[in-house]
């Protein structure tokens, strides 16, 4: 990151290839549509690139980073309502023989619908927990609250998503 | 990790009590085993959901897009900002229509402007012009049915009728 900030495009390329998985999935799960996803990723590198000869390390990458594609979700929903596009198709299980893939496609597809329904934070605490993996501590220094603030927004966030979980649990 | 050995630490992992090695393997366990995905799920209903919840790849050369975008602003020591065709995207509908009709306001008051200095034929076609122009350099992506592109096309010069 240091060797970023003084112009070295190959440490920044190295940066994004490490966290373009994490970019991508963020994004993606916040917006719901691959187009938006994508420019969204894009723009926190290149926020990032952009702030790159201010940066200390004071905190660790992963926070920061987290925490500039966070601000940058939140920013897009307040410029835009959400638009559930088509999405990119996802990932079945290959076990699983076509017609049950295609439900499984569609139960995918549906539990992204409901996440996009929520209220900008509360997606972005579930985003945060439970496709990052982010543990409360993350999760607080990522959205600049508290610990107990993030438990409470976790489980309001949870209490609106879960009743249209249900019908998706597995057996 | 064996499914005997998640099942026992599964409470804790919904309470984000285990250390970040363990919870991560845990994790990698739950996105594959539906099993213990459904007793997580007793304990923490979005925490079983998810965690079998596939994401799409990332998109085959965004890396590549991203470097050429860096190495775009490097060259020209731009800052990041915006190109009106992203505004255009990321905006909403209203907000596009608004704009095109404030963009058109101001191109008309210049071409107004301009045609009061020098009323003449070609005086008239250039006030045109730079009223096209104008909303031609922000909109010229504007998608092909929405609300925006069929205003400026009744504003178009062969509509003058019409005004």
């Amino acid at each position: 990151m240091l060797a970023a900030g003084e112009g070295d495009l190959l440490s920044f390329e190295e940066l994004v290839l490490r966290y373009q998985t994490e970019a991508w999935r963020v994004a993606y799960r916040f917006t719901g549509d691959g187009a938006e996803a994508e420019d969204l990723a894009q723009d926190a590198f290149l926020r990032i690139l952009n702030a790159a000869p201010r940066y200390r390390p004071t905190a660790s990458f992963r926070t920061y980073f987290y925490r500039v594609l966070s601000r940058l979700c939140l920013d897009h929903r307040r410029k835009k309502r959400p638009i559930l596009g088509e999405p990119l198709g996802t990932v079945a299980d290959d076990t699983y023989p076509p017609p049950e893939r295609a439900s499984l496609e569609e139960r995918d597809r549906c539990i992204q619908a409901a996440l996009v329904n929520l209220p900008a934070d509360y997606r972005l605490a579930v985003v945060l927990r439970y496709f990052e993996g982010l543990s409360g501590a993350e999760m607080a220094a990522v959205m600049g609250r508290s610990v107990k603030a993030v438990e409470r927004l976790l489980a309001r966030a949870k209490s609106a998503l879960e009743p249209q979980l249900r019908r998706f649990l597995d057996g | 990790m064996r499914c005997e050995a998640v099942k026992g630490q599964l409470t804790a992992y919904a309470a984000d009590e285990l250390p970040a090695e363990a919870h991560r393997a845990v994790k990698a366990h739950l996105a594959e085993c539906p099993a213990c995905r459904a007793e997580m799920a007793r304990v923490d209903v979005s925490a079983g959901v998810l965690a079998g919840v596939q994401t799409p790849p990332v998109p085959l050369g965004f890396a590549s897009r991203v470097l050429a975008a860096a190495e775009e602003r490097q060259r020209t020591g731009l800052s990041f900002e915006q190109t009106p065709r992203r505004w255009w995207r990321l905006n909403s509908a209203p907000m596009r229509a608004a704009a095109a009709v404030a963009a058109f306001a101001i191109g008309a008051w210049g071409a107004t402007e301009l045609s009061t200095a020098q009323q003449t034929d070609a005086g008239r076609d250039d006030s045109q012009a730079a009223a096209d122009a104008v909303v031609g350099e922000w909109f010229e992506a504007a998608p092909g049915e929405s609300f925006a592109s069929r205003y400026l096309a009744a504003i178009n010069p062969g509509n003058e009728g019409e005004e």
